[in-house]
């Protein structure tokens, strides 16, 4: 620059810069001179004002093509690839993952525990997402469910339709190709014989023979064709075909259900139902009987109803067609008919009567963006780690550039390193993938594994993505790099990447503020979970036993009379069904009023409610000593109370059906939980019905479930013996309600843990290199007295206050989502103070620990060591 | 005709560096041609300018002596070189060749 005192004024420096960034090098420097010395001249006869504003226009001038178009260097190029000098790079890669042993570690390490993290989101992530898909045309596919609808207008969603909706889609609707219907075995059990074996199994449902036309389940025996040919068909999945059969070819063999008589034939043989199906069944039987028509009964609903549509059929007019189309057959039937994709069913669903426990959209999105979360904290360690450590390189690059290497040539070297520790870490996360699996496995209830075809292209994907994280971590380092001047860092008058960059502060707080976030995250979906498991439900589901296959049983009440009698056993009662499960409902409306109220319901036995402690508020219990109990006493709870407007509940009359079955109340139970605390309790009603009885719950004593089960079973054995043996605990029975939010609540604590360790890795080799680096300065303040706490602040201070950043930006983050996390449950905590405190201390605590590790050391330092190595 | 094709601004720019001596560069070109034409010429179309006779090969160029006007910035000398001068030559072979055709040339033309 010319002296100020001569020129007193420099030409417009912004102008100056915007040429020297674009202006092509040859051509830059005359052309600036010209630009100067015209500035001078023109200073000299219009001012300084003008001249500059002259300048600008010169300048602004010189912004083309022609100018701006690099030459070409009359110099040949190197070669942008050579072998000799890829075998160097990863010589010299190799040999610093190898000299830099805590680096490498934490680096291939934190990567690929991360990835290995992810590698596992991504397994369970893809197989919720291909839910139903296997089969051909999945998109064509749709189920018919229906808004159960009252006289009052309110709506329950419910998964069922009567068996007379298929018939009349089939006849009525040209844009459907095959319709069918399943009814499965709603909860009941079936005792299977052939002559040498005998097994209670649950997954047989009854279809129509156009089952196969919508759905595909490939034979391994036997044809669609040939598969329901008379109504004593039966197909079987493979399994079940090992289970009866052994090795031998099971079509033609004849099998006794116990379903309306008599013997089955085996006409064809399954591969099994994949995991990854809403539906669970081993057995198919025809769903056509001899005594009844199944195609005009629009009373009952208890079937699906599944529909193929034919190409390029529009599913959004069929809901409008469903409704005019029951109308046409019931013209009072109130409900209101849609339809739902195949594919949507298993994580978007959740309508009463599902065939199964359907997942969640929500659960796919929080786990994702977990799994995207690992990732980045560990893309952010390797960033910060290879500019920290940049000094330690300086050399190697500023001898390459002497000795004649491009920047372009640097870049590439660096880049190579970065991927080949990606894919060091993605071959570990692989590795430990394929060992550990199995306990995932057991964990989320699924059977991944490595080496068949979805496994590997998961594996081929992680092995994609560690090398997109390589390149993404390894672009920064790379350019930072390689721009190091010879000259200065050959002299070492500079050291780079010795100070604290705003860039790798930026990156630090990303870290604490994900950690942060993750860990509220956990601990409210901890304390929900301990809440759920915690939360009285108002009846008592310990000690009992429930025996779920009495219903018909002709000598149930000698069988109570034995179970009462042994010494264990305080209480047997029955009810029609089991508290958890669902339950049936009807639409039920107090005597002289005309609003029907949805009303949950259930036979019981007299000494059912005492069995489970279900606790009476006004009123009484049933009783033997009031025969009409048998038939016109009912009792609800308070919520069924409140909403059916009983101000005098005792002696109320009700109609429990809307038919004209009346019934007058006996007593008002206190509220319980009968379902998931997802959701809020809903009326509910007890009547008394000797003949639906299908569980028996035994309250026990004393600590010995063994002795009493033993017991129990001796009593059935000598009283049932035509029927096996089982059994189930009512409160696992209920704890398996929350096992998904339990999962959650596992799987959530799991990754934050290993998020936390990433990040606390990273943090740890960042203060190392971090506090290596300031060694000088420690001795120099040492010497000066300053004391070794005054130090440890002094180096903590820095992380410190980006913990506190990180907090203060995570904390609205995780009350938004952990506060809609919160609204998919009826019953819920509060979120606290305290949660977010104790994250944030944890995630201090952790800084702190791997950060003062280091400055302790440094502090403690004699400044002899530290100053003498000049 | 096989000589290249010169503008009409080359031409002058090629002019005046073979008038400069060897002492011709970009701002300086610039002032004399402002000076002699009277023109509005700007920075960049006396570089441009020079550039393309550079390519033809008309004018070649070295780097000269910096001022402290310029920053320190070295300057880009231009001179003429032969194939340069034998094309001004041949421009003005041909006008003059036109110019002799035209007998009365121009005449002011008072009319009385």
């Amino acid at each position: 620059m010319s002296t100020p005192n001569q020129y007193p004024a420099n030409p417009p420096r912004l102008a100056d810069r915007l040429l020297q960034w674009l202006l092509a090098p040859h051509l830059l420097e005359t052309i600036l001179g010209d630009l100067h010395e015209d500035y001078a001249y023109n200073v000299k006869r219009t001012g300084e004002r003008r001249a500059k504003w002259l300048y600008w226009q010169q300048a602004l001038s010189f912004v083309k093509p022609r100018y701006i178009k690099r030459s070409k260097s009359i110099y040949p190029s190197t070669p942008f690839i050579v072998p000799g000098m890829i075998r160097n790079y990863f010589k010299i890669a190799f040999r610093n993952l190898l000299r830099h042993k805590l680096y490498s570690f934490i680096n291939v390490g934190g990567l690929g525990l991360s990835l290995f993290c992810t590698l596992l989101i991504g397994f369970w992530v893809r197989d919720e997402l291909s839910y139903d898909k296997f089969h051909r045309d999945p998109e064509r596919i749709y189920r018919v469910v229906k808004d159960f609808v009252t006289t009052d207008g309110s709506r329950t969603p419910d998964a069922t339709t009567p068996s007379a909706l298929a018939a009349a889609l089939r006849k009525d609707l040209p844009e459907i190709e095959a319709v069918t219907r399943i009814f499965p075995n709603w909860n009941q059990q079936f005792l299977i014989r052939q002559p040498d074996a005998q097994f209670y199994e649950e997954g047989v449902y009854r279809v129509d023979s156009s089952f196969f036309d919508v759905f595909t389940f490939p034979f391994v025996i036997g044809n669609k064709q040939s598969a329901f040919q008379s109504a004593k068909s039966v197909v079987l999945t493979e399994t079940m075909a090992r289970k009866y059969f052994g090795a031998e070819n099971p079509v033609g063999k004849r099998l006794n259900l116990r379903i309306d008589g008599g013997d089955y034939t085996i006409t064809g043989v399954l591969k099994d139902v994949p995991g990854n199906s809403h539906f669970h069944f081993d057995f198919l039987i025809p769903l056509r009987r001899i005594d009844m028509n199944p195609d005009t009964d629009w009373g009952s609903h208890t079937f699906y109803t599944y529909a193929k549509l034919k190409p390029n059929a529009n599913a959004a007019g069929l809901s409008d067609k469903l409704s005019q189309l029951v109308r046409k057959y019931q013209p009072k039937d109130l409900n209101i008919f849609y339809v739902q994709a195949l594919t949507d069913i298993h994580l978007h669903s959740k309508l009463k009567w599902e065939l199964g426990q359907n997942s969640d959209v929500s659960y796919v999105r929080i786990l994702s963006f977990i799994g995207l979360f690992i990732l980045v904290i560990a893309g952010i360690n390797y960033v910060n780690l290879a500019t920290a450590r940049s000094s330690q390189r300086a050399r190697e690059v500023g001898v390459r550039k002497v000795a004649g290497a491009f920047r372009r040539s640097l870049i590439v070297q660096f880049l190579g390193e970065s991927m080949v520790v990606s894919v060091l870490a993605g071959m570990l996360a692989i590795g430990l993938a394929a060992i550990l699996l199995p306990y995932f496995n057991n964990l989320v209830g699924k059977d991944f594994v490595v080496w068949d075809v979805p496994g590997m292209q998961n594996c081929l994907a992680a092995l994609a993505v560690a090398t997109i994280i390589g390149m993404l971590a390894g672009v920064y380092p790379a350019l930072f790099l390689s721009s190091f001047e010879p000259a200065l860092v050959l002299k070492s008058l500079k050291i780079p990447g010795a100070r604290f960059s705003w860039l790798r502060q930026g990156l630090v707080t990303f870290q604490f503020w994900a950690s942060v976030l993750l860990m509220v995250g956990a601990i409210v979906v901890t304390r929900q979970i301990h809440f759920l498991k915690t939360t009285p439900l108002g009846f008592d589901k310990e000690q009992i036993i429930a025996l779920p296959n009495i219903a018909g049983l002709k000598n149930l009440d000698a069988l109570r009379g034995e179970l009462l009698g042994l010494k264990q056993v305080v209480k047997v009662g029955a009810s029609s069904g089991v508290f958890g499960e669902s339950n049936a409902t009807n639409g039920m409306v107090k005597k002289g009023s005309d609003r029907a109220v949805i009303v949950n319901y259930m036979f019981v036995d007299n000494d059912f409610l005492e069995t489970l402690d279900v606790r009476v508020k006004q009123g009484r219990l049933f009783s033997a000593s009031f025969p009409s109990d048998s038939n016109a006493s009912m009792m609800i709870n308070e919520t069924a109370a409140r909403q059916l407007d009983l101000h005098q509940p005792l002696g109320a009359v009700i109609d429990t059906d809307q038919m004209g079955d009346y019934r007058t109340v006996v007593g008002v139970v206190k509220d319980f939980h009968f379902t998931s605390l997802h959701n809020s309790i809903k009326p509910f009603a007890f009547v008394v019905g000797q003949r639906n009885l299908s569980n028996l719950f035994i309250k026990v004593k004393g600590n010995d479930m063994k002795e009493a089960l033993a017991q129990i079973e001796q009593k059935w054995q000598a009283l049932v013996p035509q029927r096996p043996f089982t059994y189930f605990f009512l409160d696992e029975n209920f704890a398996a309600l929350h096992r998904s939010d339990e999962l959650f609540q596992q799987v959530v604590s799991g990754l934050t843990i290993m998020a936390l360790c990433i990040a606390g890795l990273g943090l740890f080799a960042l203060a190392s290199f971090t506090t290596e680096r300031r060694t000088k300065e420690i001795g120099v303040r040492k010497v000066l007295g300053a004391s070794a706490s005054g130090i440890v602040l002094l180096l903590l201070g820095e992380f410190l206050k980006l913990i506190l950043v990180a907090v203060i930006i995570a904390c609205p983050f995780a009350w938004y989502l952990m506060n809609d996390w919160l609204q998919n449950f009826a019953y819920k905590i509060d979120m606290e103070l305290w949660m977010f405190a104790l994250a944030a201390l944890v995630t201090a605590l952790i800084a702190i620990l791997t950060v003062s590790f280091q400055s302790i050391k440094a502090a403690w330092t004699n400044p002899v060591k530290s100053l003498r190595s000049e | 005709m096989n000589r290249t094709y010169l503008g009409e601004f080359e031409e002058i720019v090629l002019l005046s560096v073979a008038v400069m001596h060897g002492q011709a560069y970009g701002v300086m070109l610039m002032h004399e041609i402002i000076e002699q034409t009277g023109r509005a010429v700007k920075l960049n179309q006396v570089h441009s300018a020079l550039q393309r006779l550079e390519e033809k090969g008309m004018v070649k160029s070295e780097v000269g002596g910096a001022t402290a006007e310029r920053g320190g910035r070295r300057k880009r000398l231009y001179t003429i070189t032969a194939y340069g001068e034998r094309t001004l030559q041949q421009i003005q072979e041909i006008r003059e060749s036109f110019w002799s055709k035209l007998a009365n040339a121009f005449k002011p033309a008072i009319g009385l």
